[in-house]
C-alpha cells in the first residue's frame, strides 16, 4: 500500500497527479525550485518541499535533493511525472535501492527501451513491423552507404540514445552521408554523451500515431487503443486526438495488438506507449515511451480510465484486474496544447467550462511563467461522440479560454482546428508546415 | 531627471504588472524592481511537521533570511536537502552551541542526504546566535538553519 507519493515534477503534470493523489486518499507531497515558489503544484499539495534553484539541473533533475526530500518526509514513492527524471534509468535505480517505489516502469525496462537499437531488437523479436534499417550500430561511412543503398535513398540518421529530434538527420544522397554521420554523431554526444548512430529508412510525412498501455508485470497487458499525434510544429506535439482518422479497424485492431506483444515481451510494469509511423496504409514500431505522456488524458476519456491511478495501483503492486474485454473505448477525444510563447505574469486565466471539456493546467491569474521551463500553460481535452462536433466543441472552448499577460498559441490552434486539410482528417506530420505556408 | 517624472514613473510602475524597470537616458539610469512578497512563515521551523494537514504546503514556504534575525546577523542557509544533525555521532556531543565562537573551517552540523554525512563549516569566524534547525529533522534547499554574528 502507497500512503504517501513525492512528486517528482513540476506544472500541469505535478497537479494531476496531487489530483488523482486526493482521489485515492494518498498523502502527496511537492517538490519545487526557489523560482516555483507560488506555483499550483506548491499550493495544491499536502505539503511542499523546495529543492534547489531556479535552474532544472539543480533542481528537478537534483537526484540526490529529492530522494533526501522523499526520505525525510516519509514518502513510500516518487512519481516523476513527464520529462525531467521520468525516462532516467539510473534515477529509477537510486529510488529503488533507497527502498522507495518507482512509479514507473523498472531501471532494466527504461534502459533497454531507452536503446533505441535494442529497442528495435526486441519489437523485431516481437514480430512488430519495422521500416528497413541497420539491425546494429553505424561504424563507417562505407557501411552506412552500402546500408542506405540496399534499403533506398532517402534514409535517417538516428542517434541510439536519442530522442526530441536531437541527433537526426536526414540523408538523400550518397555524397551527404559523411558529413551527416558527422554532425549527427556530434550532437549525439552533446546531448546524450553517446555518438552510437543507426540508419532507417526515411518516411516522408508519415502519421504519428502512438498506442496507449496498461500492465501489472504479471501478464496483465491492456491498451487503450490509439493516439493521433501528428500535428507538430518542430517535433513538438500541438493537437493529439483518438481515433486516428488514418487507421481502418482491422489496422487499428492489429496495432494495438502488437503493442500489446511487445508490452508483454518486455514484461512492462506500468503504463507506457508504443510508437509507430503510419505511411501508404502501412505502420512501423518507432519506439517506445517508458512513462506516462503530456497527452494521457485523451486516452483517458475515450476509456473513462484515470492512467495516474493505474500506474499507482500498479507500482504498489495489484494486478490490473480486468482483461482487454472489459475496456469500451467510447466516441472521440481531441486535445489542444497552449504554449506561453514568452514567459511573464499571467494578468487574467478563465479556463473554458461546461460539456464535453476538461481543462489539465497549472495557470491562475497572477501565477507567473517562468522562463526555466517548459512553455506548455494549459491542455484542454474534448471528448464528444464524433470527430466533427469534437472539433466544434474545441473551438468553443479555446473562444473561452481568456488567458493574459502573455501571449500564447491560441489562434494558431484555431486556425488549424479550422483549416481545411485538419478537417478532412488526410494529412500528416507536414500539416502545421502546410498551414501556415499558405 | 525630474522628481516629478520619477514619480511619475513609480505610479505607473506599481499599476503595472511589471517585476522590472529599467529606464537609460542621457547617462542617468533608474531601476524600479518589485521584490516578490513572500508568505510570512506561521510555524517556526522546529515545531513539529503537521502531517496530512492540507495546508501544511504554505508553511514551507522557505524562510525569507532577512525575516526575524538581529541586524548584525547573517542566516546560514543549508545548501542541500538532508536530515539536520548537530552532532558527529549521536552520543556526541554538539558541534556548536550558542554563545560560542568558531573559525573558519570549523564544523557547525552535518547534513545527511543519500547516506552520505556532509559537514558544514563555518566560512568565516564568527559567534553562534542561534540554531534554528531541529536535530534530526529534514532541512530544505536555502532553508535558514544557522544564524550567526560575524567577527
Amino acid at each position: 500500500m502507497i500512503s504517501s507519493i513525492l512528486i517528482a515534477n513540476r506544472g500541469e503534470v505535478a497537479v494531476r497527479i496531487i489530483r488523482s493523489c486526493r482521489d485515492m486518499g494518498i498523502h502527496s507531497v511537492a517538490v519545487y525550485s526557489q523560482a516555483d515558489y507560488d506555483c499550483l503544484h506548491v499550493k495544491m499539495a499536502d505539503e511542499a518541499i523546495c529543492i534547489g534553484p531556479s535552474s532544472s539541473a539543480e533542481s528537478y533533475l537534483n537526484i540526490q535533493n529529492i530522494i533526501s526530500a522523499a526520505c525525510g518526509r516519509g514518502c513510500d514513492a516518487i512519481h516523476p511525472g513527464v520529462g525531467f527524471l521520468s525516462e532516467n534509468a539510473d534515477f529509477a535505480e537510486e529510488v529503488k535501492q533507497t527502498g522507495l517505489l518507482f512509479i514507473g516502469p523498472d531501471p532494466q525496462t527504461i534502459r533497454l527501451v531507452g536503446d533505441k537499437i535494442e529497442a528495435r531488437r526486441t519489437a523485431k523479436e516481437a514480430e512488430l513491423p519495422l521500416t528497413p534499417g541497420s539491425a546494429d550500430s553505424i561504424d563507417s561511412t562505407e557501411e552506412a552507404c552500402r546500408i542506405a543503398e540496399e534499403i533506398g535513398y532517402p534514409v535517417i540518421i538516428k542517434a541510439t540514445a536519442g530522442g526530441g529530434g536531437r541527433g537526426m538527420r536526414i540523408v538523400e544522397r550518397p555524397e551527404e552521408m559523411e558529413d551527416a554521420l558527422t554532425i549527427a554523431a556530434n550532437e549525439a554526444v552533446s546531448f546524450f554523451a553517446d555518438g552510437t548512430l543507426y540508419i532507417e529508412k526515411y518516411l516522408r510525412n508519415p502519421r504519428h500515431v502512438e498506442v496507449q498501455l496498461l500492465s501489472d508485470g504479471k501478464g496483465g497487458v491492456v491498451h487503450l487503443g490509439e493516439r493521433d499525434c501528428s500535428v507538430q510544429k518542430n517535433h513538438q506535439k500541438l493537437i493529439e486526438e483518438s481515433p486516428s482518422t488514418a487507421l481502418s479497424s482491422s489496422q487499428r485492431e492489429h496495432m494495438c495488438r502488437d503493442a500489446v506483444k511487445l508490452f508483454k515481451k518486455l514484461h512492462y510494469t506500468g503504463a507506457g506507449t508504443v510508437e509507430f509511423l503510419v505511411y501508404e496504409g502501412k505502420y512501423y514500431f518507432m519506439e517506445v515511451n517508458a512513462r506516462v505522456q503530456v497527452e494521457h488524458p485523451v486516452s483517458e476519456a475515450i476509456s473513462s480510465i484515470d492512467i495516474i491511478k493505474e500506474q499507482i495501483r500498479i507500482a504498489s503492486g495489484e494486478p490490473l484486474g480486468y482483461s482487454q474485454r472489459q475496456i469500451h473505448l467510447n466516441g472521440y477525444a481531441i486535445e489542444c496544447r497552449i504554449n506561453a510563447k514568452a514567459p511573464g505574469t499571467i494578468t487574467k486565466f478563465v479556463p473554458p467550462l461546461g460539456p464535453s471539456v476538461r481543462v489539465d493546467t497549472h495557470m491562475y491569474t497572477g501565477c507567473s511563467i517562468s522562463p526555466h521551463y517548459d512553455p506548455l500553460a494549459a491542455k484542454i481535452i474534448v471528448h464528444t461522440d464524433n470527430r466533427t462536433t469534437g472539433i466544434k466543441t474545441m473551438l468553443r472552448a479555446l473562444q473561452e479560454l481568456e488567458m493574459n499577460g502573455v501571449s500564447t498559441n491560441q489562434d494558431e490552434q484555431r486556425t488549424i482546428l479550422t483549416s481545411n486539410i485538419f478537417n478532412s482528417g488526410i494529412f500528416g506530420t507536414d500539416i502545421y508546415s502546410r498551414i501556415f505556408q499558405e | 531627471m525630474k522628481i516629478e517624472y520619477i514619480a511619475s514613473l513609480i505610479e505607473l510602475f506599481e499599476s503595472s504588472t511589471l517585476t522590472k524597470l529599467h529606464i537609460q537616458e542621457e547617462g542617468k539610469e533608474i531601476t524600479l524592481k518589485r521584490e516578490k512578497k513572500i508568505q510570512a512563515v506561521s510555524t517556526p521551523i522546529g515545531t513539529e511537521t503537521p502531517v496530512f494537514h492540507p495546508s501544511a504546503a504554505k508553511q514551507t514556504v522557505p524562510e525569507d533570511a532577512s525575516t526575524q534575525k538581529e541586524p548584525d546577523t547573517i542566516i546560514i542557509p543549508s545548501p542541500i536537502v538532508g536530515t539536520f544533525y548537530r552532532t558527529p555521532a549521536p552520543d556526541a556531543p554538539p558541534f556548536i552551541e550558542v554563545g560560542d565562537t568558531v573559525k573558519t573551517g570549523d564544523a557547525l552540523c552535518i547534513i545527511e542526504a543519500m547516506k552520505m554525512l556532509n559537514r558544514l563549516e563555518a566560512e568565516f569566524p564568527c559567534e553562534i546566535v542561534s540554531i534554528r534547525a531541529k536535530n534530526g529533522e529534514l532541512v530544505e534547499y536555502d532553508e535558514g538553519i544557522i544564524e550567526v554574528r560575524p567577527l
